[in-house]
Formats: C-alpha cells, sequence, structure tokens
C-alpha cells in the first residue's frame, strides 16, 4: 500500500504540483496579495514544469525603517516569549539566529535577493519528497502500531491528503509575510513552517489516533 | 566553495548513517514490543524466593521527601527478618538526618547512617552505605521515590536465576500533570521502559541498571570493584562493569515505583547534562573492554555500544542539520546529486525523528496513557531543548579545557513535595497535606484480594 502511495506520487508529481500552485494562486486572489503573472519551475529534472505564481518581493534595501523596525519587533517578541516559555528556549535562540543572519545577509550583501519563484522551488522540493516519503512512515505509525489495519489506513489516507492541502495554505501564508516583508523572514519561515510543520501535523495526527485507539481498548475492556 | 559543499555533503552522509542505524534500532524496538504477548520478568516467582535485602536509600538534603520513601519501604509486605532499610544522611545540613533518627527509633529495621564528610556524589553514599550492609541483594531507592508494597518481592524474584547480577524496575513520574515539561517526561520515560528497556530485556541485549528501583548481588558488587565514586553515573558505570565480566542485568517492567520528574527546564537541563556527561566517561572509560569482552554475544556488543554512544547523536543531528541547511540554500549543491541529497535530508528528518515518536506513541497506547497522549506534538520542543541542553554538556566535557572549566560535579535534582514529608512531622499519617504529600496511599489502591496495586493498574482492570 505505501509502495502504491509513493509511486502514485511520483508518477503524478506534476499534476499534484499543479493541483497545489492552483490553490495557491486561487486563495492569494481571494485574500488580495496581487499577483504579478505566473512563472514555469522546474522543481526537480525528473519532475515536469511547473506553473507557479508569482508575487513581487520588497528589496529589504528599499524599505530600511520598516525592515529595522520588523527585526526589532520580532526579536522583542521572541525575547518575551523566550523569558517566558523556559522548554522553547533552544528553538527560540534558532529562530532568532536564523531572523540576525537573514538581517547580515541584507546588510552585507545588497545585491542578495529571494523572489517567490525561487522560494517556491525550495518548498515545493521538500513538499514533494515529505509526500513520497508519507507512505512509509504512515506504515510505522498508524497502520503498524494501531490495533486496527482498517482504522491506520484510513488515518494514512486522511494525513496524505491533509498535509498536501495544508501545505498549500501555508505557502500563501509565507508567501503573503514576504510579500509585505522582504526576505528578513524567509529562513524562520521555511524553517519552522515547511518541513518541521510537517512533523508537526503528522504527529498531531499520530496522537489523535492513539487517543482514540486508547479509549476504544478502554471501552472493550469495560464492556 | 566547493570545498565547503564536499564537506556538508561528509557532514550529511555521516549524520544520516548513525540516525538511521539509531532510528532502525528503535523501530525494531517497538515492533518487537508491540507484538511481545507476554514479557519473560519471572513475576510469577514473586514471594517465593526470599534473599536476605538491605534497601539502601542515600539522601542529601531530603527533608521533604525523606519521611515518604521511608514510610513506603517499612509498608512493603517482605519478611522483616530478612530486611534491613539503610537509611544513608549524607552531608545533609537539613532536617533529613532528624528524620532517618525518628524512623530508626521507630522501626527496628531502619538504621540511620550518618555520613558528615568526604567525596559528594551517589556513588560515595553507596560505597559508604555497602559496607554496612548485610544483604544478600542491595536494593537501591532515590529518596523522592515512592515504592509499592510488592516492589521488593518483585525486584528479588529474577535473583533466583544465579546469572542475574542486577535488576531494575520500572520508573514512572507521579507528578506528570504539575507541569507540561513534567508531562511530557513521563511520556517519555514510559517509552525508555515500556519499550526501550522491556525490548532490550526479551531480545537478550544490554538492558541498564538504572541506579534505583532496582537490586544487586552484594557478592556479585564486591566482585566487580563496587561503587564508582567518581563516575557521574555510577549505574551505567556498573550496568558495564556487569555485562562485560558476564552477569546478566534483568528488567521487571511490572515493578512500578513512582518518582518526581523535573517540573521546570532548569531542573531538566542540569539533570540532562549531568547524564550526557556521565555516560560519555563511561564510554571513554569501558568502550574497549567492551568491544574485548568475551562473555558477550555480538549483538549485545553492538546495542551496548549504541546505548554508550547514545547522547552523541544530538551534536551529530545539529551537525547534520547545519550541513543540509547550507547545501539546500546553496544552489550549486543541487548540481548532481539534488534528488539523493533532498530526499535524505528530509528521510532522515522524518524516520529519524519518527523512531523516537514511534517509541512514545507505542509506550503511551501499551499503558493506555490517554492523558498525556496528546501531549506528543509538543513532545518536538522537549527534543529540541534536550539537544541543547546535551551539546551543552558534551562541549563542556570535549573542550572544558579550553574554557577553564573545573572538574564535574554531581547536582542533586530538585524535589517538589514541598512539605513535610506526606505527613509524617506530625506522626498522625498527614494533618499538613499539600498537593504530592502522602502520596503512597494516594497512588496505590488495595484491590478487592487484598493485594495493592498501582493506581493505573487498578484503574485499568
Amino acid at each position: 500500500m505505501a509502495l502504491l502511495l509513493s509511486g502514485s506520487v511520483f508518477y503524478f508529481g506534476t499534476s499534484l504540483l499543479e493541483a497545489h500552485s492552483r490553490i495557491c494562486s486561487f486563495v492569494l486572489e481571494h485574500i488580495g496579495i496581487p499577483l504579478s503573472g505566473e512563472r514555469v519551475l522546474e522543481v526537480f529534472p525528473s519532475l515536469g514544469p511547473v506553473m507557479v505564481p508569482d508575487t513581487p518581493f520588497p528589496h529589504n534595501r528599499a524599505i530600511p525603517i520598516r525592515t529595522g523596525l520588523l527585526l526589532a519587533a520580532s526579536l522583542a517578541g521572541l525575547i518575551i516569549i523566550h523569558r517566558r516559555f523556559p522548554l522553547a528556549r533552544n528553538f527560540l535562540a534558532f529562530l532568532m539566529v536564523l531572523i540576525c543572519a537573514a538581517a547580515a545577509v541584507i546588510l552585507v550583501n545588497p545585491s542578495f535577493y529571494f523572489d517567490a519563484a525561487m522560494f517556491q522551488q525550495i518548498w515545493l522540493r521538500g513538499e514533494i519528497l515529505v509526500w513520497i516519503i508519507l507512505p512509509w512512515v504512515s506504515a510505522f505509525l498508524f497502520v503498524l502500531a494501531l490495533p486496527t489495519v482498517a482504522g491506520g489506513l484510513g488515518w494514512s489516507l486522511l494525513l496524505q491528503i491533509y498535509v498536501a492541502v495544508w501545505s498549500a495554505l501555508r505557502l500563501v501564508f509565507c508567501l503573503g509575510v514576504l510579500h509585505y516583508t522582504g526576505i528578513l523572514f524567509l529562513p524562520v519561515l521555511w524553517f519552522c513552517l515547511g518541513i518541521l510543520f510537517d512533523l508537526v501535523i503528522i504527529l498531531f495526527f499520530y496522537s489523535q489516533a492513539l487517543d482514540r485507539s486508547i479509549k476504544r481498548v478502554m471501552g472493550a475492556r469495560k464492556s | 566553495m566547493t570545498v565547503l559543499i564536499l564537506i556538508c555533503k561528509i557532514c550529511l552522509i555521516f549524520t544520516i548513517v548513525v540516525l538511521t542505524a539509531y532510528a532502525v534500532r528503535h523501530h525494531l524496538f517497538v515492533l518487537f514490543r508491540i507484538s511481545l504477548r507476554r514479557s519473560r520478568d519471572m513475576m510469577e516467582l514473586a514471594g517465593f524466593t526470599v534473599p536476605t535485602v538491605s534497601v539502601l536509600v542515600p539522601m542529601h538534603n531530603e527533608e521533604d521527601v525523606a519521611a515518604d520513601v521511608l514510610q513506603a519501604l517499612v509498608d512493603c509486605d517482605y519478611d522483616w527478618n530478612r530486611m534491613e532499610i539503610l537509611a544513608i544522611n549524607d552531608r545533609s545540613d537539613d532536617r533529613t538526618g532528624e528524620i532517618i533518627d525518628e524512623f530508626a527509633a521507630k522501626y527496628p529495621i531502619v538504621k540511620a547512617l550518618h555520613r558528615a564528610k568526604g567525596d559528594g556524589g551517589k556513588g560515595a553514599a553507596l560505597r559508604f552505605a555497602s559496607a554496612e550492609a548485610s544483604g544478600e541483594i542491595l536494593l537501591l531507592f532515590d529518596a523522592d521515590y515512592v515504592p509499592g508494597r510488592s516492589m521488593i518481592k518483585f525486584l528479588v524474584a529474577p535473583f533466583c536465576d544465579p546469572e542475574v547480577g542486577a535488576v531494575m524496575g520500572r520508573v514512572v513520574p507521579e507528578n506528570g500533570s504539575a507541569s507540561l515539561l513534567a508531562g511530557l517526561l513521563e511520556l517519555e520515560r514510559g517509552a525508555g521502559y515500556q519499550i526501550g528497556q522491556q525490548s532490550r530485556y526479551s531480545l537478550g541485549l544490554t538492558p541498564q541498571f538504572g541506579g534505583t528501583v532496582g537490586g544487586v548481588r552484594a557478592s556479585v558488587l564486591r566482585a566487580v570493584g563496587g561503587w564508582n565514586t567518581y563516575s557521574l553515573t555510577e549505574d551505567t558505570d556498573l550496568t558495564f562493569r556487569l555485562l562485560i565480566r558476564g552477569w546478566k542485568v534483568a528488567y521487571v517492567n511490572r515493578a512500578e515505583c513512582y518518582e518526581e520528574a523535573p517540573e521546570t527546564w532548569q531542573v531538566r537541563s542540569r539533570q540532562i547534562r549531568r547524564w550526557a556527561t556521565g555516560h560519555t566517561e563511561c564510554l571513554h572509560d569501558l568502550w574497549k573492554d567492551w568491544i574485548r569482552g568475551r562473555l558477550l554475544n555480538l549483538s549485545e556488543k553492538v546495542d551496548g555500544l549504541f546505548v554508550l554512544a547514545c547522547y552523541w547523536t544530538a551534536p551529530v543531528l545539529v551537525l547534520g542539520w547545519l550541513a543540509s541547511l547550507v547545501l539546500f540554500f546553496v544552489p550549486q549543491a543541487h548540481a548532481t546529486i539534488a534528488f539523493i541529497v533532498a530526499l535524505s535530508f528530509v528521510g532522515y528528518q522524518l524516520f529519524g525523528n519518527q523512531a523516537t515518536f514511534l517509541e512514545l506513541g507505542s509506550a503511551a497506547l501499551l499503558d493506555c496513557n490517554r492523558r498525556r497522549v496528546r501531549l506528543l506534538p509538543l513532545s518536538l520542543f522537549n527534543f529540541f531543548a534536550s539537544t541543547g541542553a546535551i551539546c551543552q554538556a558534551l562541549l563542556v566535557f570535549y573542550f572544558g579545557g579550553l574554557f577553564r572549566s573545573g572538574p564535574h560535579y554531581w547536582h542533586k535534582t530538585k524535589r517538589y513535595r514541598n512539605g513535610n514529608g506526606g505527613g509524617y512531622r506530625n506522626g498522625n499519617g498527614g494533618a499538613h497535606r499539600n498537593r504530592n504529600a502522602n502520596s503512597h496511599s494516594k497512588l496505590l489502591v488495595r484491590a478487592s484480594n487484598g493485594l495493592y496495586l498501582c493506581k493505573r493498574e487498578a484503574e485499568l482492570r
């Protein structure tokens, strides 16, 4: 089953990525983020070209005050959370390092620029691989470890669909933020909302599946 | 740039190999454990084998918890003629000594041992007390633990096998609802014992003697040189010295004992840094003897190295993160084996991490622990936090000399019971009860057949 799903994702990869891009374009249009057209992108040589929506990112050097304020506000916000939530300190410290690194690149290398197509290429590379690997992850988490095979398969399919749709919405959010703020938050957005967020979604589904399985086991023991 | 890319690729491949090896091992453990119908723990023999037992309880400034553990041990249903409780007041400057003396005056099986000077650390206290112990078996409990009534019977049962040199019970946090961290640690402990220790024992690999909720044969302890007072993890050190000399370590999953898990990150960070340092010390001290060990089979040797090197995975993981970040953002890196590199990157992120989470989830499923399983996505924070703390500890361990860092010290883990020893102070079973006071009665229930069960087991029944 996992082999079939992985193979299907690979075989229909281009169509899936096009559907993903259509969702992005649709949502971007409806939330009022201006599109400057579409660009053809090669995600991987083995996959066909994909049309992706293009939205302009401002040069941070052109908006120095806004960039400075955003940098200060984001660092201040993270420091406040850092002080109040000790368990997340290492994670937050890493985010601060990423923001500072992006600010340093903007300051030191004025010609450095990242456009929407480049960001989407990196994003889609990560996501298509997650979709290919996900059935195998699901096989372990849901099918082998849960008491019922049918339930495990159901959870696996649900997760596969959810991850793909949710990826498009996360990408729209990132493009929206980058459209207004430039590339200051690019590494943070990719790190937090990219593959790591996929892992969070997988864990959320896994915990829900376990919760229901435990409830069922407890119910069966009591009856 | 080409050199940087090459270095990053080498680092990434190394990371993937190491983490995949650990991931495969953890997947095997989970699959084995969930398919295991019945664990071999010799519980049928509980109560039939009654060796003489010395229970060692080292205490350093433990006035908040000392009375709970001593009362729980006194209440154990083991023949008083065949047991003694050695309560060790290890250089305390609070009321610990006083509480121990009161118990010794009240119960003849409690012996008060006061240690006013000497080296610090649990190993030194245990070495001091072991010289005074007269039992064939030495059982160990930390001061914050609350053993159930049948605990001693459960722990001594596997000693009927003459090959068994040490026994380990299961540690269960009793304060999982006190904070998010404590809840996450309850999940983590569940995975470590229910899956890790049980699988390693059942597969004939290397279950670990954890230095508490466990026991060791007194004669064997003497034969292997006693407690290592210089080690920060004297339990790991002893485990490997026993195994090298051909003794077996047994694990008893049903011997559940309740502990206080750290409730704040500062306390947890200090604890995990001590474990990382101590464990790595053991790796450096023992790896040659371990590989040469003539009484160990190949699978034991491989698994033992995995156990000893487990804290190395944190810096290796960080190395992999950094390398993959560089490779992902450098366009030249994608020119040749882009697909493979990216696939490996995503693969190790998901599979490497997934093995840990699969273990956490499967343990919660086996324990029917619904309360904590919903915290699973948040365990990522614990994962990040622990990775940082371990990297810090290993940095100090290997490069501490450069920063003129002093020797490693034993830091006692903070207690949260914050009170009066479970009502002991008034001698009436709890006039001043607070949140966790009188944990003994709170955590145990008496079943209809008269046996004491841990509360969770009773709920499941």
